[in-house]
């Protein structure tokens, strides 16, 4: 998976994304908050570039959007996944597991017996 | 937004676009809330949320791209799902109704069709322009006389060509043509009549039609009379076998030798607008009649002109500039005749001929006003039907209203469901269509003649045709759907018995039904009485027996002969033919009655032997014709008194004339016509009456009996001449057999048209053939015009039955017996069609009046025809009407109340 630092970034804020939306529909706020509690607030999701992902991925039809009303009794956009983002989700997380393995397994090997040129 | 485009404001302030900015809000909200709620000044957590959003114009600005993005594609899927099961929906609720859909898309397609036929015979004959380059600046010009009333004929003197060619600054050329028929021989097959074009040598290039092999023929092959003729596709094909090799191939016409130069394309059909012309040769090459001053004479025409305008000229500037011209030659041409007058018309306006140039319009404009009207009742009658069939499910649809379904939708199907019936419509228009301009086009008017209405139907038309029947469909689908969608059908269908304005609508309706009715009888009864004729003409006395008889055509110019030849060859033909085996009699005529060929001449009668012309109020002469002595006999023409000819009276002996009854009596009356004394004309001898015969038809089976004179072949002799040959019995093989004993006696000779003369009589244009062509367009007219009215009398019924939906649930609670509401119905069916025959009955006894003169047998108040036309119209229409009245019968009280109230 030849994939640049960019592309790997957006691709794991889809998968957070779609993983967030597993249980039950959330609005965007609520999409956020999610991703920082489950990562231990390791990872800031910027608004910026949350609600692209989450416009791209309806346009994809993965996930799909309804309006509903939010917990303060405001109308707010609900998103959940479709059932062709749950297919997705499990490619994704199979991949990227598959991925992050990978990088653990080259991190935990033995020091090279010679070294760089450097 | 400022920057925004005025169109997204608008399309903004609609409330479309405004989601993705309410999503961003609530977002910034909720943030701004948690930020304090995390201890930070109200100002300062707005500003924080702020910039943890970045540039929130540009994101909002980026989602709704891709919102667009998405609702375009979105929105074709959603078209097309919404359309397809709106046709599967559509379909579905036509097939339950079968009754309903097909009455529907009959109506339709009858409407349509009928469009469709007019469109074609309006587009073939009269719009569309020759198939050449530039064919708008193609004009024709006729020449009025006065002898002729003020309507223009087509021929035109040579010396006016002349001049008009003179005017260069008008025309760029200036031709003529004429028809010209021919006996052809190609090889060693059989000669036959055909008919060609004689033109100026620059016909082609005025045109500018090109052949599609070999070369046309010039000015110079004109000057030098040479004999070359140029093929029609149609005659290439059909007596060539599309030899592509044809040209240099030669021809026998009239017995001289042709040589083929070139085959013209499919689309350039010359232009004789009627007749099928098999190809084109030069007016110099030696074929027709000689007129000896034809260069310089101003009575003796024989061309029709065609000439190209100059590009910069109008039409309206050469009318002008003939004015001029004309008066200029009336002064230099003391011979012109009395009001002599060119006039120009464009090649379109000009057709079949430039003397129909007056009326062609007005048949044209009252076809498709005709078109129009029965299309547009096509039309009434669908949309009484929907709106019938609409009302039955104004719960289904107010029910889907209320269920969420929006109007949009509501209209989309129900304009769907009639754009299927606009289909089903068209599909039966293009069958009945391409039916009827095939059998159009297939109509021989005289089996002799080669007519050519060349009516293919264009895919031009067949457009027009489609967009015309989705646009029927829509029109009569539209007003339904609105009141539907509106939910006020309901409210509309309950007021349309009571209110003023849907009382009138009511009393529309029924009007149209009446109006279609009556022409449903007229037009029937027409067709009827045709049919009658035909059946009864077989038992018509016509004066002769012409069973038994074979007929044939000979014209001796065909055969380059000259008039003093011809006496002598056809004299040798009869007096072979009179041995053939089974014959009885034989004999020559100028003409022969009922067959197509004409009364014979028409001469100037004068009795006694002073000056005095015989009055006959008005009348322009009688028809004589000029007969061998054994004609009588071959056709069965009766003695009444005197003598029949003889071969004594020849063109030597005293002229003699026998006269038929009707002649006797109208010359003179109540005396002895035998020895009197006629002459023929002004300046002809004196002439004994030495007979009399019996009166027989002579141009048409249903006219009224005509005078004629007999005058002996030899003293009057014409060049062609018409065979009887009385035979024993009908041998099969005789016409074969007459055709060889001719061929025998000259091999030049081309006899045309060797037929039984009963079945010439019953096929021909003269005889049977009007009346059996009548009985058919009358009979499919008629049958068009039936069942749009009960098609229209079914809706209007079936419409009132749901009006008064309330009324007879009421009625049946009370305890109504079904039989009295079906009574009911019917009552209301019976009086619209009533009113409708009676009014038909009274326009019928008008207008068949004028077809007493094609009828035979048959009086034009033939009560036998009305009774059954009649009758048989009102029973069908009862059925119609029994449909709805059977359905409001069945009606079940209570749900009826219920779903009225």
């Amino acid at each position: 998976m030849p994939a640049p630092t960019v592309e790997l970034l957006r691709g794991s804020l889809d998968l957070l994304i779609l993983r967030a939306l597993t249980r039950r529909a959330l609005h965007g706020y609520a999409v956020i908050r999610w991703i920082e509690e489950a990562t231990g607030n390791a990872l800031a999701i910027e608004e910026g570039s949350l609600y692209p992902a989450l416009y791209r991925l309806v346009d994809r039809g993965w996930i799909e959007s309804d309006w509903g009303i939010s917990a303060n009794n405001r109308k707010a956009r609900f998103y959940s996944l479709t059932p062709k983002g749950r297919g997705q989700l499990k490619t994704e997380v199979r991949d990227f597991t598959r991925f992050a393995n990978a990088v653990f397994q080259a991190l935990a090997a033995p020091e090279p017996a010679h070294g760089g040129t450097r | 937004m400022k920057d925004d485009p005025f169109w997204r404001r608008y399309w903004r302030s609609l409330g479309f676009g405004r989601e993705v900015a309410d999503e961003l809000q609530f977002h910034v909200d909720l943030l701004t809330k948690d930020l304090i709620a995390g201890g930070m000044e109200p100002a300062a957590a707005a500003q924080e949320a702020a910039r943890r959003f970045g540039d929130q114009r540009r994101v909002q600005a980026d989602l709704e791209t891709i919102e667009r993005r998405r609702g375009r594609r979105m929105n074709v899927r959603l078209f097309v799902s919404e359309l397809w099961s709106d046709i599967r929906y559509g379909a579905r609720g036509l097939l339950k109704r079968p009754g309903f859909t097909i009455a529907a898309a009959l109506s339709l397609g009858l409407g349509i069709g009928t469009a469709t036929v007019v469109l074609t015979i309006v587009d073939n004959w009269l719009l569309r322009p020759l198939e050449v380059p530039a064919a708008e600046e193609l004009v024709v010009a006729g020449a009025s006389l006065k002898a002729f009333g003020s309507i223009p004929i087509a021929v035109v003197p040579t010396p006016a060509l002349t001049e008009m060619a003179a005017r260069t600054d008008l025309f760029q050329s200036v031709g003529g043509w004429y028809l010209q028929t021919v006996g052809m021989k190609l090889g060693e097959s059989k000669s036959r009549m055909a008919f060609l074009l004689a033109t100026t040598g620059n016909y082609f290039d005025l045109l500018r039609a090109r052949p599609v092999l070999g070369r046309t023929y010039s000015e110079a092959d004109d000057r030098e009379r040479t004999q070359v003729v140029v093929l029609n596709d149609q005659a290439w094909r059909q007596q060539f076998a599309a030899d592509p090799g044809v040209v240099g191939r030669t021809v026998m016409l009239n017995g001289l030798p042709f040589t083929v130069i070139g085959v013209l394309p499919p689309s350039f059909r010359g232009t004789e607008a009627l007749l099928e012309v098999v190809g084109f040769v030069p007016s110099g090459a030696p074929l027709g009649e000689e007129i000896a001053d034809l260069a310089t004479s101003w009575k003796n025409g024989r061309n029709t002109m065609i000439a190209r305008r100059q590009p910069g000229q109008s039409i309206g500037q050469i009318r002008a500039a003939l004015e001029v011209m004309n008066a200029n030659m009336v002064k230099a041409h003391p011979e012109i005749p009395d009001g002599f007058h060119l006039v120009a018309y464009p090649e379109t306006r000009a057709r079949p001929t430039i003397s129909s140039t007056g009326f062609v319009p007005t048949i044209a404009a009252i076809l498709s006003a005709l078109a129009a009207l029965v299309l547009a009742v096509a039309c009434a009658n669908v949309a009484n039907l929907i709106l019938a069939r609409a009302s039955t499910r104004a719960t289904e649809l107010a029910v889907r209203l209320a269920l969420g379904a929006s109007r949009r939708r509501l209209i989309q199907q129900l304009l769907t469901e009639s754009m299927l019936l606009g289909l089903g419509g068209l599909l039966i228009a293009s069958a009945l269509g391409t039916a009827a301009v095939r059998g159009l086009s297939a109509i021989s008017l005289n089996g002799a003649v080669p007519i050519s209405l060349h009516l293919g139907v264009n895919p031009q038309v067949l457009l027009m045709a489609a967009a015309v029947a989705l646009g029927a469909g829509l029109l009569s689908g539209i007003g339904p759907a609105l009141l539907a969608s509106r939910g006020q059908l309901h409210d509309s269908l309950r007021q349309a018995g009571r209110s003023g304005l849907s009382g009138r609508g009511r009393h529309f309706r029924g009007a149209l039904v009446v109006g279609q009715v009556a022409v449903a009888l007229v037009v029937l009864v027409c067709a009827g009485l045709f049919v009658q004729s035909s059946r009864r003409a077989a038992n018509v006395d016509i004066g002769f027996q012409p069973n038994a008889v074979i007929i044939a055509h000979l014209e001796a110019k065909h055969s380059r002969y000259t008039l003093e030849q011809a006496g002598p060859i056809f004299d040798r033909v009869v007096r072979r033919v009179r041995e053939m085996p089974g014959v009885v009699a034989a004999d020559w005529s100028e003409s022969m009655p009922v067959s197509g060929t004409g009364g014979g001449r028409v001469v100037d009668v004068y009795t006694g032997t002073g000056g005095g012309q015989v009055d006959r109020k008005g009348a322009q002469g009688m028809m004589t014709n000029a007969v061998g002595p054994d004609h009588f006999t071959a056709l069965g023409l009766r003695l009444r008194a005197g003598r029949l000819f003889t071969p004594g009276d020849t063109s030597a002996a005293h002229p003699v004339v026998i006269v038929n009854q009707h002649a006797a009596e109208e010359l003179w009356p109540g005396r002895d016509p035998v020895g009197q004394i006629l002459r023929l004309g002004a300046d002809a001898p004196p002439a004994d009456v030495v007979g009399v015969v019996n009166d027989s038809r002579i141009m048409f089976l249903g006219e009224s009996p005509k005078s004629v004179l007999y005058r002996p072949w030899a003293q009057a002799p014409t060049t062609w001449a018409h065979l009887a040959v009385r035979m024993a019995s009908v041998d099969p093989s005789a016409p074969a057999r007459l055709g060889e004993v001719i061929a025998s006696v000259d091999p030049l000779l081309t006899p045309q048209g060797i037929s039984w003369y009963d079945r010439v009589i019953h096929d021909g244009a003269n005889g049977l053939a009007g009346i059996r062509l009548g009985a058919t367009m009358g009979g499919v007219i008629g049958l068009l015009a039936l069942i749009l009215a009960v098609v229209g009398l079914y809706g209007v019924l079936t419409f009132s039955v749901t009006q008064e939906t309330r009324e007879i649930g009421v009625r049946l609670a009370l305890g109504a017996e079904p039989g009295a509401i079906v009574r009911r119905v019917l009552v209301q069916g019976a009086r619209l069609v009533g009113i409708g025959v009676v009014i038909g009955l009274a326009v019928a006894l008008l207008v068949t009046r004028a077809l007493g003169g094609l009828l035979i047998g048959v009086r034009p108040t033939d009560v036998e025809v009305f009774t059954f036309v009649a009758v048989g119209l009102v029973a069908v229409a009862l059925v119609a009407a029994f449909l709805p009245a059977r359905r409001a019968a069945r009606m079940d009280p209570v749900g009826a109340l219920r779903t009225d109230a």
